[in-house]
């Protein structure tokens, strides 16, 4: 199913208040039930809710960000195509985002592929880990931390994962 | 014991304890270092005492008082060769013995720099293990107030963090720091999924001559036998790096652009609510994130010193291919005495974040978010060209030497190009088994275009950049020499006499150091 994102937007706005309602009663519920990558639209406002963080959207061609900004001053982007699914977040700020809640169900293979990466006499400053169904990047120290994670196989037709940043 | 961590704990935490009696303040009101044979008059002032106080002095070490007031002192350095440098003059008030001030003096031989302290790649503290492009040096750690010091190696040289850490098994006994009386603890989540965590303890610090009264210091791996918070680790998920064998060394000091680690993103946010993965104030099992101000911060030790408080030089000679050993020197301040000059240096100011420009003219990338760190252990960028090493290795093992050709831009669009080669890693390693310094290791640092720069798409200048260069560090807020913009900044020039600790050395014991990072 695609559609075009005008249509989108046009839905978002019709159904925004019962959209929410219902995503904040599902995030009380099961909180752990929503992780922002590969999920759907919904695990952004689930991400915004956990973070008790403010949120803005903006549309770029074939998809659309969501950045969320933590009151600790971090900002995270989540990357939605028309499909409603999240194929990739990125970060910045003075300290690292809870990269178990934006990473979702990639955070076990990610955590594994990290021990994997830090066995070796790996640089402490950062970790780049490139694998089928993941691909993140992490830098930084104390007062600027940044990174992004991205799904290859989640990413809309003739969108580049460097565009997720 | 405990009572004498109490009285420690009583001047500890700002070096002027503030009792009902009144606050004892003196001046100089610093750490500090002298030759020997020189002598120093100490001021007291005790305010709020009611009624007026003096002081008594005391002293802690080599030399003597003489002509002691209730407001003044004069001490005098040893003539004769100094056994043992550590020194404390002590002013109590005559009211409220718990109401006092000290001066740690470290005494320097005549013809030493009190600025110039070695430091060497010489494959790190731990047995057995050779850890390359890893610069460490030694730092004295005393309990405040006290002649009872403990000389630490094996800590490594880090310009890219601020704040100096240490193992506690490698600590002596210090008190524990506070803010508002509430015990201090820390987590430093690094971006390859470990964490730094432990207590924040206070201790005065001792580096070549330079010295640092009551400094906050991160010691790892402890916190009142709390358990590490959730926040830090991710619930479990990350793994600690406060052991001797994750971290390579016994502590990394942290010389950065910044003069607090966290700052005020840890000071006040407006909410309320103090960020995770920060500061903690443990007791019991209970581990809450809290506030903590500027002042009582993990600090950057320069921005402590008395003089030679705006920044760092770092000096590494150049060299021809891989090396067991490369003995270099670091030399504190810039601008304030004859061996610290910028000179000719280029000055390139980065942002707030420590961040400037590398364009890479192999790949056509502008990486915004370049980064220069002692700390690293190799050239870090992204070339979708340069294969990586198979497995887990961190960096490129291309099938032959690759030059490469980067260009720096600073904020204040100074420019320098840089030409390096790449050299295959797991080649370079198995052909010089022991060797501690690589001019030609480089690894992988992000893939692809990276448009903007943002993110991880960054250019790490790792140790091997400091080789062959004279590498300044200037510190945010500092005052900065003449003609110099304010900092963050780095500069180099790349020739250079090494400094010496010792002020003779003639221009034939120093060595002219050419660019070259081959």
């Amino acid at each position: 199913v695609t559609r075009n994102s005008s249509s989108i937007r046009t839905w978002e706005r019709t159904r925004w208040g019962s959209l929410l309602a219902a995503l904040f009663l599902l995030a009380a519920i099961i909180p752990h039930a929503f992780g922002a990558l590969g999920g759907t639209l919904d695990s952004v406002q689930s991400d915004q809710h956990r973070m008790m963080a403010t949120i803005k959207s903006a549309d770029a061609s074939g998809y659309t960000i969501h950045e969320i900004t933590t009151p600790a001053g971090i900002v995270v982007r989540e990357y939605v195509g028309t499909s409603r699914r999240v194929f990739g977040v990125a970060w910045e700020g003075p300290f690292m985002p809870d990269l178990r809640q934006i990473l979702g169900p990639y955070f076990k293979h990610f955590a594994a592929a990290a021990n994997a990466k830090r066995g070796s006499i790996a640089s402490r400053n950062r970790l780049v880990i490139s694998e089928p169904g993941i691909v993140l990047e992490s830098t930084g120290h104390m007062r600027a931390y940044s990174g992004r994670a991205y799904d290859p196989g989640l990413l809309p037709e003739g969108i580049h994962g460097n565009d997720v940043r | 014991m405990l009572s004498a961590i109490a009285v420690l704990c009583g001047c500890g935490s700002s070096g002027n304890a503030s009792k009902t009696g009144g606050s004892v303040t003196l001046t100089p009101n610093t750490g500090l270092s002298m030759f020997q044979g020189s002598n120093l008059t100490i001021q007291a002032r005790v305010d709020n005492a009611s009624p007026d106080a003096g002081v008594i002095w005391s002293l802690s070490g080599d030399g003597a008082l003489v002509n002691p007031t209730s407001t003044s002192v004069t001490y005098i350095a040893p003539n004769t060769t100094i056994a043992n440098a550590n020194v404390v003059v002590t002013a109590t008030s005559t009211t409220t013995p718990s109401s006092q001030s000290y001066i740690p003096i470290t005494l320097l031989p005549l013809g030493t720099y009190a600025n110039v302290q070695p430091i060497s790649v010489d494959g790190g503290p731990v047995s057995g293990k050779v850890f390359p492009n890893t610069a460490y040096t030694t730092v004295t750690v005393c309990a405040p107030g006290t002649t009872t010091c403990q000389a630490i190696d094996g800590i490594i040289v880090d310009t890219g963090s601020s704040g100096l850490r240490i193992l506690a098994s490698a600590l002596p006994d210090l008190p524990t720091a506070t803010a508002d009386g509430n015990p201090i603890s820390e987590c430093v989540q690094l971006p390859d999924q470990s964490y730094l965590w432990g207590d924040l303890v206070t201790a005065d610090i001792r580096i070549a001559g330079e010295v640092s009264r009551s400094l906050p210091i991160h010691a790892l791996t402890t916190a009142n036998g709390a358990s590490v918070p959730s926040g830090c680790t991710d619930n479990g998920a990350r793994t600690n790096r406060g052991t001797q064998a994750s971290l390579h060394a016994n502590g990394i000091l942290g010389l950065g652009y910044q003069p607090q680690d966290c700052g005020g993103a840890c000071a006040s946010n407006g909410t309320g609510t103090a960020p995770e993965a920060a500061y903690y104030t443990c007791s019991g099992s209970s581990c809450p994130a809290t506030f903590v101000p500027l002042a009582q911060q993990i600090k950057n030790p320069i921005v402590t010193f008395l003089n030679d408080n705006n920044g760092v030089v770092l000096q590494l000679p150049g060299l021809p291919g891989p090396s067991p050993t490369l003995d270099g020197v670091m030399t504190f301040g810039i601008g304030t005495q004859g061996n610290n000059q910028l000179g000719s240096a280029t000055v390139f100011t980065v942002s707030a974040k420590g961040t400037f420009t590398t364009n890479l003219a192999s790949t056509g990338q502008s990486l915004t978010s370049s980064v220069l760190s002692s700390g690293a252990r190799a050239l870090f960028f992204p070339d979708d060209d340069l294969p990586a090493c198979s497995g887990a290795s961190p960096y490129f093992c291309p099938a032959a030497s690759t030059p490469i050709s980067a260009v720096q831009v600073g904020a204040n669009a100074a420019q320098a190009t840089i030409n390096f080669n790449v050299d295959n890693a797991v080649t370079l390693f198995a052909g010089n088994p022991g060797a501690a310094a690589f001019t030609t290791l480089a690894g992988p640092n992000g893939s692809g275009a990276c448009a903007t720069g943002t993110g991880a798409c960054q250019f790490i200048w790792g140790l091997p950049f400091f080789y062959g260069r004279t590498v300044y560090t200037a510190i945010n807020g500092q005052t900065m020499p003449m003609n110099a913009p304010a900092a963050p900044w780095f500069a180099y020039t790349t020739s250079f006499s090494m400094n010496s600790v010792h002020a003779q050395s003639t221009p034939g014991n120093q060595r002219e150091m050419n660019r070259d990072t081959k």
